[in-house]
């Protein structure tokens, strides 16, 4: 395709959507576009000139380069699908392309790669598929430095792993940390929610059955054990197993198997056990409604997650990492929470943890349009001051100005006076704040 | 005490999650000589991690490094240092003299000393205390 010498190039490539850089034959980058800077974090300057593997951190860099690959073999590369980590630390998945590229002369100069941001794309399938990973645990408290600090070694560990945590708090998170760094990784993580089905089909789902097993059965299904071979599985909500099961449970953490619905012969079963509950394994045995034996079973290793008010510290890196997903699933362009709303939400208790904060602030994404999220976006049991049947009434009817009058006053007056806080929360900039209050006066 | 570069070939790897090398030193005060050797290929970061923790590593340079990655090693009681380029033996002179500057890759100036936003965020936390 000839491409006219007039056409100003770099603006062309700062106006697309994926990153594109290039390379000359010693690997210095010698164009870096607007999309590239946004997608990798490296600024334009800080780019040209410098090794492509030093700029863009990508998970091919190290020996599997595709630049390297396609000037090699003078072939393109397209859509290959990889990872790139940021200056800070966050991973960022990429669909890449790369090409040679040749002078008028068709002399090899270098290659031209571009790279396409996937976040989206992930965050939509995580959804749907509610496969969050490691990556997706936010928080630099003490009390969840506690559980990293140990993580590996419990990983590394063939032992059974008890996790016990309030509901809402990253249970499952943590069940797929553990299998992702045991050396079960490469199995896979099959989750059962003990909670969610009836006693019948809990134990058809868990251990499978056999062709004929009950009238519906017409050909053999696996059970989640029998998935999960090789690799872990996640009981969730272990406390709500009913007794009979308990007992299957046990057998299979004993003997390493079981018998499917209507089978006679026994599975062997190479499975690591990660369970979880939010309830009072130890309280529900004196009750008797938990065997014994299965619980001090369970029980060899224990995880107590924290609670979301044990580490309020965490709360504003949550509430940043919800919001940036949640701008990037709605295409919204959310800057953050006022400092009422931050205060707000340090002082609330969270009973419902982190799955509340995520709800929360979805909630504010309907109310918020733009700019920042105010108190007034926030749920009524959050902040029932704000109800407007609460409300102060003026006592007669008020001019534009002075409702504008009024609303600049109280502002300041909820910012304790402070002038830049009071235009961050009314989005003006303090020239206009100060020429309202000129009026005002 | 030990230390540790993840490398490929003659330089440091680009990112740590993925190094194909990890080159063990034990730092003797004067310099620093090979101890071990691993060949990572495309193994875990289950794997890198206990490679680190069994062999008594108590720093670790690399590149680029997942925050989550960061994380685990840190808590793990080895000194992370994030974000540096260049060949091993200037790698290891900047060990050394306990200066990277000059090896920090571009736009990683930094992070590589472990400030940026989340330094932020406890500035934020501390005020927000002593607002209390």
């Amino acid at each position: 395709m000839h491409f006219p010498e007039s056409l100003p190039c770099e603006t062309i490539l700062d106006s697309i959507a994926d990153g594109v850089f290039t390379v000359d034959l010693s690997w210095n980058i010698t164009s870096f576009n607007r999309a590239a800077s946004q997608i990798t974090g490296i600024t334009v300057q800080e780019a040209l000139g410098q090794k492509c593997w030093e700029v863009f951190h990508s998970s091919l860099c190290d020996g599997d380069c595709a630049l390297r690959s396609c000037l090699d073999l003078k072939r393109t590369i397209s859509n290959k699908s990889i990872f790139i980590i940021r200056p800070d630390g966050q991973k960022v998945p990429i669909s890449i392309s790369a090409a040679p590229l040749h002078d008028l002369q068709g002399k090899l100069i270098g290659g031209v790669e571009t790279f396409r941001d996937l976040t989206a794309m992930q965050l939509m399938r995580q959804k749907v598929d509610g496969q969050y990973t490691f990556e997706d645990i936010v928080g630099k408290s003490r009390a969840l430095s506690k559980v990293f600090a140990i993580l590996p070694q419990i990983a590394k560990s063939p032992s059974t792993v008890l996790l016990c945590g309030e509901s809402g708090t990253g249970k499952e998170l943590f069940a797929r940390a553990i299998h992702n760094l045991s050396p079960r990784h490469s199995g896979p993580l099959i989750t059962v929610n003990c909670g969610a089905l009836p006693e019948n089909l809990l134990e058809s789902e868990l251990f499978g059955y056999k062709a004929g097993a009950f009238t519906d059965a017409k050909k053999d299904k696996p059970g989640r054990f029998e998935l999960a071979h090789g690799g872990s599985i996640f009981l969730d909500e272990i406390g709500d197993l009913p007794l009979s099961l308990q007992v299957k449970l046990l057998r299979v953490l004993q003997e390493k198997s079981f018998e499917p619905l209507g089978g006679v012969q026994s599975i062997s079963t190479d499975v690591r056990i990660i369970a979880a509950t939010n309830r009072n394994l130890a309280q529900m045995v004196q009750e008797e409604k938990f065997r014994q034996d299965l619980f001090y079973r369970l029980n060899v290793v224990q995880l107590e997650l924290p609670p979301l008010r044990k580490r309020p510290e965490d709360i504003p890196l949550l509430i940043n990492h919800f919001i940036q997903r949640l701008n990037i699933l709605q295409d919204k362009d959310i800057q953050g929470v006022s400092e009422d709303v931050l205060n707000l939400l340090l002082r609330y208790k969270f009973p419902g943890n982190i799955r509340e904060l995520e709800n929360i602030l979805e909630y504010t994404f309907i109310l918020c349009s733009s700019g920042f999220i105010q108190l007034e976006h926030l749920p009524d049991n959050l902040h029932p001051s704000l109800k407007a049947a609460d409300r102060p009434q003026p006592a007669s009817p008020m001019t534009l100005e002075q409702i504008k009058c009024q609303a600049v006053l109280t502002a300041l007056e909820r910012n304790q006076g402070k002038k830049m806080a009071t235009c961050r929360e009314l989005q003006i900039s303090k020239d206009t704040l100060r020429r309202m209050l000129q009026r005002c006066q | 005490m030990i230390i540790a570069l993840a490398t490929y070939g003659a330089r440091l790897a680009s990112l740590f999650d993925t190094a194909p090398q990890l080159c063990l030193y034990l730092d003797s005060g004067h310099d620093c000589c090979l101890t071990a050797y691993f060949d990572l290929g495309q193994s875990s970061l289950g794997t890198r991690v206990s490679i680190l923790r069994e062999n008594e590593v108590q720093a670790l340079i690399c590149g680029g490094i997942s925050g989550c990655t960061h994380r685990i090693l840190s808590e793990s009681g080895i000194q992370v240092i994030p974000w540096i380029r260049g060949q091993k033996e200037e790698v290891l002179a900047a060990w050394q003299k306990k200066d990277f500057s000059h090896l920090a890759m571009p736009g990683c100036q930094r992070h590589c000393r472990g400030r940026g936003r989340l330094e932020k965020q406890k500035n934020y936390m501390n005020k927000h205390r002593r607002q209390q």
